[in-house]
């Protein structure tokens, strides 16, 4: 006997506001879907396919919260969604958001957790026993006196999911859980859900990109293309046919070089960076990997000077950086940071991309050059020169992000988390454009914990824990 | 009364403003104190011209802080308040509200006539040092009270929540700005943006370089907060539970009448 449906979509379409975007179009195109109680199911499709739009359609957010022409119908356990307000559903449906931060907002674990209980206004005893439950069940009982702001992006995502199971939701919706988490991080999460389903049957709604870690899990697969389900479900993305690109030659110089570096974060007892040596040479790429916390970005972001060694010595091009200004490294290392909305501000994307190399005094007729070949490179001409770089897609932001970057043609290219976002057909692009870049005899340093990406990239691995190298292999010799 | 930044502190001192968690007896206590303190203080500060009792004002301020241990954070805060502080004292020794006493300079300069006196530089000074008062007593409101306490105490004042969630929120803003700011500073330089050099035209775009995308994360957190409150029950119920509210303690009682003495002692001080 089939189970009862959980959500039911019934012709539903979704438009944004015109001025919301710069290419209007239908995010979502009359879906017609059922998910049943107790599926578990992997949400999948490229960047601004109407994955995020789908899972807010599910809780009410749409079409209660965002502005847009909304169609169709959503029945959630048999309520249509445009007869309840979203706080009705709270109780139904609970939506994890992509980004812990931006759901997040008390100071400490407890008040977080509370938060949804007193809301519904549960007395005090009811909530100190689910408040307990729930910190057990997470195993976050040792970070309860914890302040949010100091737990890692790990620990962030489980108290985000921890808030909002806390009200045991029948329905759980989760908008993209895995990204920036480490794998032990990302296989204790998948164990969690997997007991949530299995012990209290609940139905898990997840949208991916890193498809490794559910793909096996999940009981259905539902693939979006264009605000439309495509049947039969995308699959992934095949890895890629990848050959070796250096072999055993002669000693090399390195670009960069770390000479036992050690660096600590104001006010912080602990190094992020504890005497680390380590060199980097051109046409090689180089992952650096690790928990989170392990200092991977501390490494980039002392790459490029951002941050200055408290002891020790940097070594880029030949020349200690002691005395340079982050502009003039920047010539020879270009580091593309997390979250592209912290760096784009352009009124158009040929702005953005022309930003980077017009600070380093690169002539006009270069610059256009260089952005109509990264521009191919990447995959984003069909976005256009004059369109804002603020309208776009996360994924399609963090590209953009990439390209203007990639414009300043440096020997050393840094790149932190730099798939977050990306869609498989995306990250393959990424991958051909460090592989073209490494051909070219320049530099790449990626900090990633997406091991797809890694493996497909990877000339040399770096494994950091806790601010120290512990591992450091280099990939087509241990492959030969 | 014990202080220091405690365990947690150490890392949150670095910021120039925004909460620092500890265990001082400022933190200890009901936000509702500390607001009607930062009233107070405020409030004394505009009731006098006088800069001895500005100053001693300040003092008082100047010593809650050194009481709470957060002597090192409450400077490096004042600090932001210097070009708002050298403007206000300026334009008051060049044109003073009051002139009186001793006459160093007079002058007319195109339309504007321009006295410096005795008096004037008295109250240029009193202007100035109450800045650092209101601002200082302020920064420590804001070093010393978590969003959570802040809110939770406006909630058991009865006030709708939606007010008391956007004020709290405005609160938790200052510290959530300062770490987008740092991280939009760093994104940037590192596409080789030097923020210190470039003329008045070239700094209007470094200027953009920050702002765009800092008004970009504020309204978007804000959006993604207000979701996911929402999709939590924000307000379904109609008597929403306040868990652990803040209660006064003796700490509270004793702020209070240090408050009433000090401002009293202050008022009897002649000008």
């Amino acid at each position: 006997m089939r189970a009862d449906p959980a959500i039911e979509f019934r012709s539903v379409s979704f438009r944004h506001p015109a001025s919301r975007s710069a290419r209007p179009r239908e995010v979502l195109a009359g879906i017609d879907c059922v998910i049943r109680e107790g599926e578990r199911v992997l949400l999948t499709g490229p960047s601004g396919s109407g994955k995020t739009t789908f899972l807010r359609c599910c809780n009410g957010l749409i079409p209660h919260a965002r502005p847009g022409v909304f169609k169709g119908d959503v029945f959630v356990r048999g309520r249509n969604t445009r007869d309840c307000t979203i706080g009705d559903l709270a109780t139904t449906v609970g939506m994890v958001f992509q980004n812990p931060d931006h759901q997040i907002f008390s100071n400490d674990v407890v008040s977080e957790i509370a938060f949804g209980p007193e809301q519904l206004g549960w007395p005090p005893s009811r909530i100190d026993r689910a408040v307990n439950g729930i910190l057990e069940q997470f195993r976050l009982d040792r970070l309860c006196d914890r302040q949010t702001t100091e737990l890692s992006w790990g620990e962030r995502q489980r108290l985000a999911i921890a808030s909002v199971v806390v009200l045991h939701p029948a329905i759980l919706i989760l908008d993209e859980p895995f990204s920036g988490l480490d794998a032990a991080s990302a296989a204790g999460l998948l164990d969690l859900l997997d007991t949530l389903n299995r012990e209290s049957g609940m139905t898990i709604i997840l949208s991916e990109h890193r498809t490794e870690f559910v793909a096996r899990w999940a009981s259905r697969r539902i693939s979006l293309v264009g605000g439309s389900i495509i049947e039969p479900p995308a699959p992934d993305a095949l890895p890629r046919d990848r050959r070796p690109r250096r072999m055993a030659g002669p000693p090399r110089a390195g670009i960069v070089a770390l000479e036992n570096v050690t660096f600590r974060h104001p006010g912080r007892m602990a190094p992020a960076m504890d005497g680390v040596s380590l060199t980097i040479y051109p046409g090689e790429a180089t992952v650096l990997a690790g928990p989170n916390g392990s200092g991977k970005s501390t490494l980039l972001r002392l790459l490029n000077g951002l941050l200055r060694p408290e002891s020790g010595r940097i070594v880029v091009d030949g020349r200690e950086i002691r005395e340079s200004t982050v502009a003039e490294i920047a010539r020879t290392v270009g580091l593309v940071c997390q979250h592209a909305d912290y760096q784009l501000f352009g009124e158009t994307i040929a702005e953005e991309l022309a930003f980077a190399p017009a600070n380093l005094g690169t002539p006009p007729g270069v610059i256009t050059q260089r952005i109509g070949r990264v521009r191919e490179d990447l995959g984003i001409g069909h976005l256009g020169l004059t369109a804002s770089p603020l309208a776009l897609s996360v994924g399609e932001k963090q590209r953009v992000s990439i390209a203007s970057v990639l414009t300043m043609d440096t020997p050393v290219l840094a790149l932190d988390e730099p798939t977050l976002g990306l869609d498989p057909v995306a990250k393959q692009k990424l991958a051909g454009l460090i592989d073209t870049l490494c051909s070219g005899e320049k530099a790449v340093v990626i900090a990633t914990h997406d091991a797809e990406f890694s493996a497909a990239v990877a000339d040399r691995v770096v494994r950091l824990e806790r601010g120290r190298i512990v591992d450091d292999w280099v990939v087509q010799e241990e492959r030969t | 009364m014990t202080g220091g930044d405690g365990r947690h502190g150490r890392r949150h001192a670095h910021r120039a403003v925004g909460y620092i968690p500890g265990v001082s007896f400022l933190h200890r206590m009901d936000p509702r104190t500390k607001l009607l303190t930062v009233l107070a203080v405020s409030i004394a500060a505009f009731a006098t011209t006088s800069p001895v009792r500005t100053a001693f004002l300040f003092a008082f301020v100047a010593g809650l802080a050194a009481a709470a241990g957060l002597v090192r954070p409450f400077s490096r805060a004042l600090l932001l308040l210097l070009p708002l502080l050298v403007f206000i004292v300026a334009v008051d020794i060049f044109f003073p509200e009051e002139t009186w006493g001793h006459v160093y300079l007079s002058a007319q300069i195109g339309p504007l006539s321009s006295v410096i006196t005795s008096g004037g530089l008295l109250y240029a000074a009193a202007k100035g040092i109450r800045v650092l008062a209101i601002g200082g007593i302020s920064f420590l409101f804001v070093m010393t009270t978590s969003y959570t306490d802040f809110v939770a105490s406006l909630r058991i004042s009865r006030l709708p929540p939606q007010i008391a969630f956007s004020l709290g929120y405005a609160l938790k803003s200052m510290t959530a700005l300062y770490d987008d700011l740092r991280n939009i500073m760093d994104a940037q330089r590192s596409r080789a943006l030097e923020f210190d050099r470039g003329t008045l035209i070239k700094n209007r775009r470094k200027l953009m370089a920050l702002g765009v995308p800092m008004t970009v994360s504020v309204l978007n957190r804000a959006r993604y907060v207000t979701e996911a409150m929402q999709s939590r029950g924000f307000a379904s119920a109609s008597r929403p539970t306040c868990y652990r509210p803040p209660h006064p303690g003796r700490n509270d009682l004793l702020l209070l009448v240090v408050l009433m003495l000090s401002l009293s002692g202050i008022a009897m001080v002649p000008i």
